[in-house]
């Protein structure tokens, strides 16, 4: 009789490891990266909405000829379409957090997993065009816009090269 | 089956699982260059925008004024380390200058060179916000003069980009004055907005036309009786929320001869300066009279001793 070999799929629980959710982020340190962070960019997020429709004073942001959170966010270039910018990454982000959560992970629908790539490279195509704007049309640059920046182009780096190496819609654990 | 034949097929099946792992490495190098090159080229990107910016291209200033130039002034950017010190004055510095000195005494400030609205309308607001004209012109010496205090005491609400240093005309009274001018900066603010036209260049071309409401205020606050019968329309003017105004210099131009940008902004931090004592005596009046316009906002700098001790003179 053959054996039944173990299927060599990424991040596969290992024997006696227990399952639930603690289990499956134990063994799934990737997914578990991009949850984060994805969490992370939310709480920016969510910082930078309040601080748009209220004071508009970011908690240490340096304001000089070079760094200014307040000039880059009340900026022309900070609503688009009449939706201000900080809004649609708010929007991203809870997308993002949704789509990156174990339950994403593990869906079994390739729709889920496809979106979360186009949506990641849309999301880093957004970020270009956010950089190029503090530099060359509001001439400032606005730190926590940056940290969301950051956060955006380490999500871009894991999922881009989970979704090239393993494929986009990779099999996973049954649920 | 033979012996060889079985060989035979044990090569074919060996030489089948070296083609197919060599296929898949293949396979695994060509994925791993595209997640690679897909993240290195944003890098990329980035780095580019970085270098051709701090290179010194690309850099589009916006006019608060909204208008079109007809020539361009030749302004050289304002040096970083003159902007910085124009818009970091320390608040001890302000607070002991305070009021200034009157004039004439050296760096002395104009008696009534802000001049309080008699029988004042509403507060004149933009989007919400107090707003603040100005109107001068690069030629102008009195302009070049107060334009040092508008910059410092505005930089207390919020900030410029895209100054620009210019001189004074060379054949006018108090001729090269060093300055900053006005045209095609930007400034932003939470509590004011900062409307400015320079309406000619320093040779006296026409650079920015007077807007609409340029001229409404000035028909009425840049006449009499805010200034002398005959001098309608003089530079600099200067409306604050149509509560208070400039019409004119705040101190003697002369304060400021034969020296450059750089000592003008050095001196900015020297309370017992002359120029200090005349561009942030003048700063404090101004600020004052913005604080009176924004509610007294923000706290820390309409309540701060040097505004105080100037909002008095208002």
């Amino acid at each position: 009789m053959a054996s039944q070999k173990q299927a060599a799929r990424p991040g596969k629980p290992a024997a006696g490891q227990g399952g639930g959710l603690a289990g499956y982020l134990a063994t799934h340190k990737f997914e578990l990266s991009t949850l984060l962070f994805s969490l992370a960019g939310l709480g920016v997020s969510i910082y930078m909405v309040i601080e748009h429709y209220t004071q508009n004073a970011y908690a240490g942001c340096p304001q000089n000829a070079t760094f200014n959170c307040a000039k880059v966010t009340t900026s022309p270039e900070s609503v688009i379409l009449g939706i201000p910018v900080a809004v649609l990454g708010l929007a991203f982000y809870l997308f993002m957090t949704g789509i990156n959560s174990p339950w994403g992970w593990r869906s079994k629908l390739p729709a889920v997993h496809w979106a979360r790539l186009a949506s990641i490279v849309v999301g880093i195509v957004f970020v270009l065009y956010l950089v190029y704007a503090e530099l060359f049309l509001i001439n400032a640059i606005c730190v926590y816009c940056t940290s969301v920046h950051i956060i955006t182009f380490i999500l871009f780096a894991l999922i881009v090269v989970q979704a090239t190496l393993y494929g986009v819609a990779p099999k996973r654990d049954a649920a | 089956m033979g012996k060889a034949e079985r060989n035979r097929l044990q090569n074919a099946r060996e030489k089948i699982a070296a083609q197919q792992a060599a296929a898949k490495r293949a396979e695994t190098r060509r994925r791993a260059l595209i997640a690679g090159g897909s993240v290195l080229a944003v890098l990329v990107i980035v780095v580019v925008l970085v270098i051709v910016k701090t290179s010194g291209g690309g850099s589009a200033g916006k006019s608060s004024s909204g208008s079109t130039a007809a020539t361009a002034s030749a302004n050289t950017p304002v040096a970083t380390s003159v902007s910085q010190k124009i818009a970091s004055v320390p608040a001890a510095t302000l607070d002991k200058v305070g009021a200034g000195v009157a004039y004439p005494a050296a760096g002395g400030i104009y008696p009534n060179a802000i001049q309080t609205v008699k029988s004042p309308p509403a507060i004149l607001k933009s989007n919400g916000k107090a707003q603040v004209v100005y109107v001068g012109a690069d030629y102008c010496p009195y302009c070049a003069a107060e334009r040092w205090a508008l910059t410092v005491a505005l930089s207390r609400f919020g900030t410029f980009s895209n100054l620009s240093l210019i001189h004074s005309s060379s054949t006018d009274v108090y001729p090269n004055t060093p300055t900053l001018s006005f045209y095609k900066s930007s400034y932003t603010s939470k509590y004011v907005v900062f409307n400015t036209t320079e309406a000619q260049t320093v040779t006296h071309a026409t650079l920015q036309p007077l807007t609409a409401l340029d001229k409404t205020l000035m028909a009425t606050y840049d006449a009499p009786p805010y200034v002398p019968s005959g001098y309608n329309g003089s530079f600099p003017f200067v409306d604050f929320g149509n509560q208070y105004v400039i019409d004119g210099a705040s101190y003697n131009p002369q304060t400021l001869a034969k020296l450059t940008w750089q000592q003008v902004a050095a001196d900015l931090s020297n309370p017992n300066s002359t120029v200090a004592k005349a561009i942030d005596g003048t700063a404090n009046h101004i600020t004052a009279a913005i604080c009176k316009i924004t509610g007294g906002q923000p706290g820390n700098v309409c309540t701060s001793p040097g505004v105080t001790a100037a909002a008095g003179s208002i």
